[in-house]
């Protein structure tokens, strides 16, 4: 398969991308002019760059340059809902930057000798730059196969936050929240006021990204995806185009309960199937995409199925927010530490039961990078989600929506589209549905054992009783097998990670062996998930920091 | 034998008072002297019950992981006995071949023969019972540990205290898809210290109270969950093998649930634990437990086998193959709306075959 820009953009969205320069001494300038000339210069850089997909405010499409001007000097920016990053700059010595809310867009900047950079692409930024590892960075990449908050894994490279304003002023940064996931409501609701509230918020999400006909969705089968495809099956006049992704049939699949779906709401329903080999030849040009890396499997999967719909369709709808938003499967384990009176802190308890690398650190990191690191800063950035015990599980809903929601599954499918001229919609990260949720009681989330119960409950008229109460799978990658010794990718796996990673100073070669060996202690080691976490990080490096 | 600080090879009369001659560290054991295995070898077996450090063991544990060097400490012992009295037996048939007459001659042979074929046989036959005693293998423990310091991953024993009756709310708003039920507080602290409830979402409880902090809130918690799946994990023992029915038939946990799943240990088990067995303490005769043959429950009358006999490894690794093994079914059977699809024979959910086929996994 070909990753490929096959199709413009929607109607509804302006741009794909954006980048820029401020304050740079005369050479700099020359140099990032050569490399971008139509967007520098204090002659030619416009006004405003924005980049957008589904803005609205209040009842009002927001599509123009004017469009935004006028909404960004009437301050009310915190109103808008969608997809928008922009860069105003409304004299010629003051820039300001802007991510949207629930993070859909993404924007890179680096302070530069007094001026600033800043795009869409980390790749823009980078002959700029003097390029040194981030270790603290990278001890979260190894902790959560993401990277949460400002810092990218370059040193002096930074990203917006979602929700975030960033001002450049004569050399001077001053960032500021404009928007915030809101804390737990006071409001006294029944839940069947919040169960219609959420209904109409759904609806509104879907009708607010909806470009006309063809609509193309992914379906897995579980319940977040099948009700984004349900809403749209009642928009649509056509079949809803549905794809789902498959790894052999002698891997766990959700075929069955994605095919229910499809048939019960009419929708055309195709099946991509991934092999191992994609994965071994899509992998580089996927991760070269992404300036912030992502160590989850499907990360290659998905970027094939969107160029597959890419081919026919600027919009791709997901049901990806629904875990994090209305308190999916993370949530279990650390009620479960704490009803048990784990005796660890919260944040390391977390990390550990994010059940990536986290516990690995002293043994995968070399010693001199382990001394470096600061692991009380990495537990710290979780306390304020963690510390106030009234209201934990609330706590972890909303670190879930702000850490991996933005950070992760939004960031991926951005950054994945994007140069396919692809819209990812998002509906269940609409910026009013997450609101909503992080507004209710977590009671109603997780209700008992019971994952999603408020969103089931408002969908519950549109999927049958056996979707809604499936029990949970998820998509799995068989990495597992793919990795393992004899596995089809192992050898190809076993010589980029113990060639290409070694070649870097921070890990230690008998851990990285011990894990290619399939050899790490413990009852359930995961060697597959923490091959794949560094297969991405090591191809990852090849493009970002290849002169190491 | 090697030093277990400097690593250097030191001859028998080199290391008088236990003490190396080039680094003037100290060790524990001394096998010359009639110590079960050198401190170099005690740390390998600690590091495999440990698996490297990654887990948390009690001591029953390693008190089955020392069955095997206990024996063959035995064997050795024997060995030159048997090597003597067949060495002696054969001198006598010289001798006794020359002065007694054949038929004499040849009856005292065979019957000598035949006595000592019997004890030949009996010193070969392992015996079925565990052939240490746990404040045995906890007395090695500390004598490593006076030397060594303090054992990766030991366990101390489970706290028996009161409940304390401290409710954590969160036990009245949330719940869990699944529990494990066990018949010891130790197999409880064991799962729990390696992190099994976490890993596994599930709860786990000892039937009699354990862990006591918010005991009765948990129970009540998982009594609130129709859909909950109970996991019944005990010892090969007459009270391990009645907790399933005590769960399916007490009001306080389960009655009437068909979610209950019996993991095991079972007698049908306990052949290919042999070694590891020891004698059931109650010396009456109890009531033949309902569900188990008739050779079974003689087998319970006198005998018990232990969880604690699998090294923590793999016991770990048996209970969550068996748990994910079950929940990948019951999505299967979902999947094709089989409703029996949920209902699982307890002989599906323990085979001893698969726990491991080498004789390493019984330690």
């Amino acid at each position: 398969m070909i990753l490929a820009n096959t199709r413009t953009s929607p109607r509804q969205a302006t741009g794909r991308g954006l980048r820029g320069s401020i304050g740079l001494p005369p050479d700099l300038m020359q140099r990032w002019q050569a490399r971008h000339p139509l967007t520098d210069g204090s002659d030619t850089t416009p006004e405003l760059q924005h980049d957008s997909f589904a803005c609205w405010i209040g009842q009002q499409a927001i599509s123009t340059a004017s469009d935004w001007l006028g909404i960004l000097k009437r301050e009310a920016l915190d109103q808008v809902s969608g997809a928008f990053a922009l860069a105003w700059r409304p004299a010629p010595d003051t820039l300001w930057l802007y991510r949207d809310a629930p993070g859909e867009r993404s924007l890179f900047y680096a302070p530069v000798s007094g001026g600033l950079i800043f795009s869409s692409d980390l790749r823009d930024l980078i002959p700029m730059l003097p390029r040194q590892l981030n270790l603290q960075a990278l001890a979260r990449y190894l902790s959560y196969a993401y990277l949460p908050g400002r810092e990218t894994l370059l040193q002096g490279v930074y990203q917006l936050l979602p929700g975030e304003a960033l001002r450049w002023q004569h050399g001077q940064l001053q960032r500021q929240l404009f928007w915030e996931l809101p804390q737990t409501s006071a409001q006294q609701l029944s839940e069947r006021q919040w169960r219609d509230h959420l209904r109409d918020s759904l609806e509104q999400a879907v009708w607010r990204r909806y470009g006309g006909e063809p609509v193309h969705a992914s379906l897995s089968g579980g319940v977040d995806s099948s009700l984004v495809v349900a809403l749209l099956a009642r928009l649509s006049d056509e079949p809803v185009q549905t794809w789902s992704l498959a790894f052999g049939k002698a891997h766990r699949h959700e075929l069955p309960f994605s095919e229910r779906v499809a048939l019960h709401c009419g929708s055309q329903h195709r099946v991509l199937q991934i092999q191992p080999r994609d994965i071994r030849q899509q992998l580089d040009t996927v991760m070269a995409q992404l300036g912030n890396p992502i160590g989850d499997p499907l990360t290659v999967p998905n970027a094939l199925l969107f160029a597959q719909v890419a081919r026919e369709s600027p919009i791709l709808f997901n049901g990806e927010g629904g875990d994090p938003n209305f308190g999916g499967p993370k949530n279990i384990p650390m009620l479960l530490a704490t009803l048990y009176d784990d005796p660890r802190t919260r944040a390391d308890r977390y990390l550990k039961v994010y059940r990536k690398a986290y516990g690995d650190l002293p043994q995968l990191l070399t010693p001199a990078a382990w001394q470096a690191l600061d692991l009380a800063a990495l537990q710290a950035e979780l306390d304020p989600f963690l510390i106030d015990d009234s209201q934990l599980m609330a706590g972890l809903m909303r670190l879930n929506t702000v850490f991996k929601g933005a950070h992760h599954i939004l960031y991926k499918v951005n950054a994945l589209s994007a140069p396919l001229g692809l819209q990812p919609a998002s509906p269940l990260f609409d910026r009013e549905v997450s609101a909503l949720a992080a507004s209710m009681p977590a009671e109603l989330r997780l209700r008992e054992a019971t994952e999603k119960h408020i969103l089931k409950q408002a969908v519950a008229d549109l999927l049958p009783a056996s979707i809604l109460q499936r029990p949970k799978s998820g998509m799995q990658v068989p990495v597992e097998a793919w990795l393992q010794p004899r596995g089809p990718l192992h050898r190809w796996a076993r010589q980029r990670i113990l060639k290409g990673l070694t070649r870097y100073p921070y890990f230690d070669p008998r851990w990285l062996r011990q894990l290619m060996d399939w050899e790490l202690p413990g009852f359930l080691p995961r060697h597959g998930a923490k091959v794949w976490l560094l297969l991405s990080l090591e191809s990852w490096l090849r493009t970002y920091l290849p002169e190491n | 034998m090697k030093c277990p600080h400097c690593q250097r090879d030191i001859r028998y009369r080199e290391r008088s008072g236990r003490q190396c001659p080039q680094c003037r560290k100290r060790f524990a054991f001394e096998p010359r002297e009639g110590d079960l295995l050198s401190d170099l070898a005690f740390k390998s077996l600690l590091d495999r019950l440990s698996d490297q450090g990654t887990l948390a063991w009690n001591t029953r544990q390693l008190q089955h992981a020392l069955r095997r060097p206990f024996q063959r400490q035995q064997f050795k012992q024997r060995q030159g006995l048997i090597i003597g009295s067949l060495f002696g037996g054969l001198v006598l048939g010289v001798i006794g071949f020359n002065l007694l007459p054949s038929v004499l001659w040849l009856l005292l042979m065979l019957g000598g023969g035949s006595v000592t074929a019997r004890l030949i046989y009996r010193q070969f036959k392992a015996s079925p019972f565990l052939p240490l005693s746990r404040t045995e293998a906890e007395t090695l423990l500390q004598r490593w540990e006076a030397v060594h310091g303090p054992a990766t991953g030991k366990l101390s024993p489970p706290q028996l205290k009161p409940a304390t009756g401290d409710k954590n709310p969160l036990s009245e708003s949330y719940n869990v898809g699944q529990a494990l039920i066990c018949d010891r507080p130790e197999t409880v602290a064991f799962l729990l210290a390696n992190d099994f409830h976490i890993e596994q979402r599930c709860a786990i409880l000892s039937v009699g109270g354990y862990p006591p902090d918010d005991f009765e809130g948990l129970r009540q918690m998982l009594k609130r969950n129709p859909q909950l799946n109970v996991f019944v994990l005990h010892d090969a023992s007459y009270n391990g093998c009645q907790l399933y029915h005590t769960l399916i038939t007490e009001p306080d946990w389960f009655k009437g649930s068909k979610r209950v799943f019996d993991l095991g240990l079972f007698p049908r088990h306990a052949q290919r634990l042999r070694g590891h067995w020891t004698a059931a303490g109650a010396s009456y005769q109890r009531t033949p437990l309902p569900g188990y043959s008739e050779a079974d429950n003689i087998w319970l009358q006198h005998h018990e086998l232990s969880l604690m006999a699998l090294p923590p490894k793999t016991l770990l690794k048996q209970i969550q193959r068996l748990l994910s093994r079950h929940a990948q079914q019951a999505s299967e059977a979902y999947a094709r709306d089989d409703e029996s699809g949920w209902e699982f024979e307890s002989e599906d959910l323990l085979r001893i075959g698969e726990i491991g086929d080498s004789d390493s996994d019984f330690g």
